[in-house]
């Protein structure tokens, strides 16, 4: 069997801060094959983006891995040159960010930022990236390429930046696109055209999707695979239709139960109670035992390893108790 | 920690030369202003730590009594224009309207004028003195802390505590100065102490055009034009007073820099 | 524009206004008895409301008239014209040495925030902020002049290839003064640029490092430093007249300081005017600059 394209195993990310080192991942594995579709889902400050930027060695100047490996078609990207990391990455692997007007260059026409890498990196004709950057914005929707080819980002309307954020991204024809939560700027309306884009790109052209978000709707809509993230570690992880169905960690269940109805369009932020740990302090504790529904005595006295259960993983010790937790947590909440 | 370092070592500095300057005849028993024409051009030595001038004075007296005149002019002359800007500002951004397009729009008019030009005009005026200095930085640099004080109220003026302190009906004197000016004048007292540095720059490139403190007072900038023609052999003669300006420039840096990050946290 | 340049002739008008004797007195010196001061006023115009003086004035400046110096009675007019050419230059010279020693540093400096470099850097503006500009300007004279001997340390030259060298010296204390204005706001805008988004767009697509920095982060910079040269002119051209002085060149300030002494006013009233018209007149170059490097800025 081939390795897996992209393979993270116990990475390990620490974030220098006025306030001391911070371990924003703690230990992430999992793995990424072509046409996979996964999303990454947890609140802000959970590390999800950071796991993003450190695999595409994107990670800001105060931030660092300090742990685990990662390869890339087998092939221990630690191990190699900068020069060489950077091809092997960009080669299969691009990335779109939250915010596309502050990820397109404003100074920089569209047209000439899409062709940018069939003309610099793939040493294309002129003339020839040229027509792979109007094909590309057919692709993803940009109607009229040749009159907006000239436009500067500015000009455009947020959908339309994304749509040319993400031609940028599939220039290089990647195996795997990293999508930074591409669609939390957006307004509902053109949040369902990105996604109905993203979900195409990925029926045709079967393009790999790793999708980070706060959006358990979206995750729903678009991935067949979900990891919870919480606190710089994976806490559930899972099919899309176990997990939603079957949550087998509190924090989890939780985010379902806040989120309205997954299986409805209606996007909102969920909200639980009670505020995440302070990753500059070392870590003794599940830590999502003070916001917890069923915590007990156990959850203070050590952190819990993410472990196989019946269908998915989870990193709790009361897992095998799911079962039981809506009555718990209503009775709770009653008490309360 | 880091911070408060930085504003101690700056203050520590400033504090020093300020003393030297206020017991500069108990440190020197030369005259600054009297002439040895005998002992002209000295170097260095014992008796004259940075040598003679070219009528013979001692340069280390000069030195120190140049920072009486330097510091207590750079220091007080930029309270009129901190006074003077900081209101316009507040009643600028208050009012709004008519009243702030009239002070922006002169704002804009002696922001087209150069600052030494401007000085030199005043000069032409009033003559050379004290007098024109203190009128030409008060006119020059009223402008800057009129525009921060004018920005950071136009953002505080749609925060909650003061749409707050305008409900419950208190007069408007109160709102500005009780409630709007204490948090907005941080940033106007960390520029202030650059401008410190840009009005002893002033005092002494004016010095040094035969337009500032008249001579003989011993002043730092009309010490680097005096000392100007020995550059090739008595080089220390323009390179010392320069040195004790970006002294103080430094010293004025660290307590700015200090309060910047004091006032951040 | 038009409102600055209105509040710049009143302000003109009313420097020369408020000087405090009679003009007359100076132009007659010994000579001078109440009949001829009064011949005299008539004809300057002083014995008239201030109102009609200053639209005089203004209907002078718009027929390129700015009076006789008293001193020698050539067209003041004439004398700043001569002058031009060096206040161009300085500003010119100036300007791009302070920008080819400004940005290169910065970038540097933010390409690895907190190390050696970096600090170095940051020391610059904390120093550089503190030196008088005429002492920079003598230091240059010791330093290149008088040390090693390779760029004149006085006048302005009649050639073009002259004048360039002995523009050198003098820009180069303009750029040193500058410099580290540019710097402090430099490095925030490059850290900025480093850490933005688009950047690391431009990095996950695997574009060259060379190309990335040429392209992506260079213009962008050059933006940054437009923009706070646009807020410094006025100290520019300022430190300009003052810096003129140092290398003996006989130019605008020179010439606003040396009429001083001799009571000159038309000159002093020209002069002031030149200065405060070149410095709408850059900033304006300057947001033309700003607005053909930068598409989301559009000039009204």
């Amino acid at each position: 069997m081939n390795p897996p394209l992209i393979s993270v195993q116990n990475l390990t990310v620490e974030i220098k801060t006025g306030r001391g080192l911070l371990k924003a991942i703690r230990g992430v594995s999992f793995d990424v094959n072509p046409g996979d579709a996964i999303g990454i889902v947890g609140e802000s400050g959970s590390g999800k983006s950071i796991t993003l930027k450190a695999i595409l060695d994107l990670l800001p100047t105060n931030a660092r891995v300090t742990g685990g490996k990662i390869f890339i078609n087998g092939q221990d990207v630690s191990a190699l040159k900068p020069k060489a990391r950077r091809a092997l990455l960009s080669e299969n692997c691009a990335m779109i960010f939250q915010d596309a007007i502050a990820a397109l260059n404003p100074v920089i026409k569209i047209g000439d930022q899409i062709a940018e890498v069939p003309r610099y990196r793939l040493g294309k004709s002129e003339e020839e990236s040229k027509n792979i950057a109007l094909t590309l914005m057919a692709k993803v929707g940009i109607t009229d390429g040749e009159s907006r080819y000239d436009l500067y980002p500015h000009q455009l309307s947020g959908g339309l930046r994304q749509r040319v954020a993400i031609a940028i991204a599939l220039s290089g024809d990647p195996k795997i696109l990293f999508c930074d939560e591409p669609t939390t700027a957006l307004d509902v309306t053109i949040q369902a055209q990105v996604l109905r884009l993203l979900k195409e790109l990925r029926e045709n052209s079967g393009l790999g999707i790793v999708f980070v978000t706060h959006d358990l709707a979206v995750v729903n809509e678009l991935c067949d695979d979900i990891k919870v993230m919480y606190a710089g570690k994976l806490v559930e992880t899972g099919t899309v239709e176990n997990v939603f169905t079957r949550p087998t960690h509190p924090y989890t269940f939780s985010l379902l139960k806040a989120a309205p109805d997954p299986d409805k369009a209606v996007h909102r932020l969920f909200t639980i109670s009670g505020e995440a740990p302070n990753l500059t302090q070392p870590v003794t504790a599940c830590p999502f035992a003070p916001r917890c529904f069923a915590a007990s005595d156990q959850c203070q006295s050590s952190e819990p390893e993410l472990l196989p259960m019946a269908q998915s993983m989870s990193a709790c010790f009361h897992s095998e108790n799911h079962v039981n937790w809506a009555s718990e947590d209503s009775q709770k909440s009653v008490a309360r | 920690m880091k911070s408060s370092k930085t504003l101690y070592v700056g203050a520590g500095m400033l504090g020093l030369l300020a003393l030297v300057a206020i017991f500069a005849p108990l440190i020197s028993h030369y005259d600054p202003t009297e002439q040895d024409l005998m002992n002209t051009l000295l170097g260095p030595s014992i008796h004259h730590w940075v040598g003679t001038d070219p009528l013979g004075r001692d340069v280390f007296t000069r030195l120190i009594y140049g920072a009486r005149v330097d510091l207590a002019i750079g220091l007080s002359a930029v309270i009129l224009p901190y006074i003077i800007g900081v209101c316009l500002g507040l009643l600028s951004a208050w009012k709004g309207g008519k009243t702030d397009s009239f002070i922006m729009r002169i704002v804009d008019t002696f922001l087209a004028f150069p600052f030494y030009v401007l000085a030199i005009a005043l000069v032409f005026i009033f003559g050379p003195g004290i007098k024109s200095i203190i009128v030409a930085i008060t006119l020059g640099g009223w402008v800057a802390y009129c525009r921060i004080v004018r920005s950071n109220v136009l953002v505080a003026k749609e925060q909650d505590y003061i749409h707050a302190a305008r409900l419950t009906g208190l007069p408007d004197r109160r709102i500005l100065f009780r409630h709007m000016l204490p948090n907005v004048i941080s940033q106007s007292i960390v520029f202030a102490m650059s401008d410190i540095v840009l009005s002893i720059l002033a005092i002494v490139s004016l010095g040094y055009l035969g337009l500032g403190v008249p001579v003989p007072t011993a002043e730092w900038g009309s010490m680097i034009q005096e000392g100007q023609p020995y550059i090739t052999q008595q080089w220390w003669l323009a390179t010392v007073p320069g040195l004790m300006v970006v002294y103080v420039g430094l010293s004025l840096s660290l307590i700015g820099d200090g309060l910047v990050a004091r006032l951040e946290r | 524009m038009i409102p600055v340049l209105f509040g710049i002739s009143i302000a003109v008008f009313a420097i020369v206004h408020s000087i405090p004797g009679d003009p007359a007195d100076v132009l007659l010196g010994q000579n001078a008895t109440p009949a001829k001061i009064k011949i005299i006023n008539h004809q300057l115009g002083i014995d008239r409301p201030l109102i009609i003086q200053y639209f005089n004035f203004v209907s002078d400046i718009f027929h390129g008239s700015l009076g006789i110096s008293f001193y020698n009675h050539e067209p003041v007019f004439s004398l700043i014209l001569a002058r031009l050419p060096m206040t161009g230059m300085l500003l010119t010279g100036g300007v791009l040495l302070s920008i080819l020693i400004a940005l290169p540093l910065s970038i540097l400096a933010a390409s690895k925030r907190g190390a050696l470099r970096d600090q170095v850097v940051r020391a610059i503006p904390i120093i550089g902020l503190g030196m008088p500009q005429v002492w920079v300007g003598v230091m240059l004279i010791l330093l290149f002049g008088l040390k090693f001997q390779i760029f004149p340390v006085s006048g302005f030259g009649d050639t073009f290839p002259e004048r360039l060298r002995s523009i050198f010296l003098p820009s180069l204390t303009i750029a040193i003064l500058l410099s580290p204005i540019l710097i402090r706001s430099l490095r925030a805008s490059m850290l900025e640029i480093l850490d933005s988004d688009y950047v690391l767009t431009a990095r996950s697509k695997g574009i060259s490092t060379a190309r990335i920095t040429r392209v992506h982060v260079l213009r962008n910079a050059i933006i940054a430093s437009v923009t706070v040269l646009g807020i410094n002119i006025a100290y520019l051209v300022g430190s300009m007249v003052v810096v003129e002085r140092v290398f003996a060149m006989a130019g605008t300030g020179s010439l606003m300081v040396d009429s001083i002494a001799r009571r000159d006013y038309p000159i002093v009233q020209g002069v002031t005017l030149y200065f405060a018209v070149v410095v709408v007149i850059v900033s304006l170059i300057t947001d033309l600059i700003h607005a053909a490097l930068d598409p989301r800025v559009v000039l009204k």
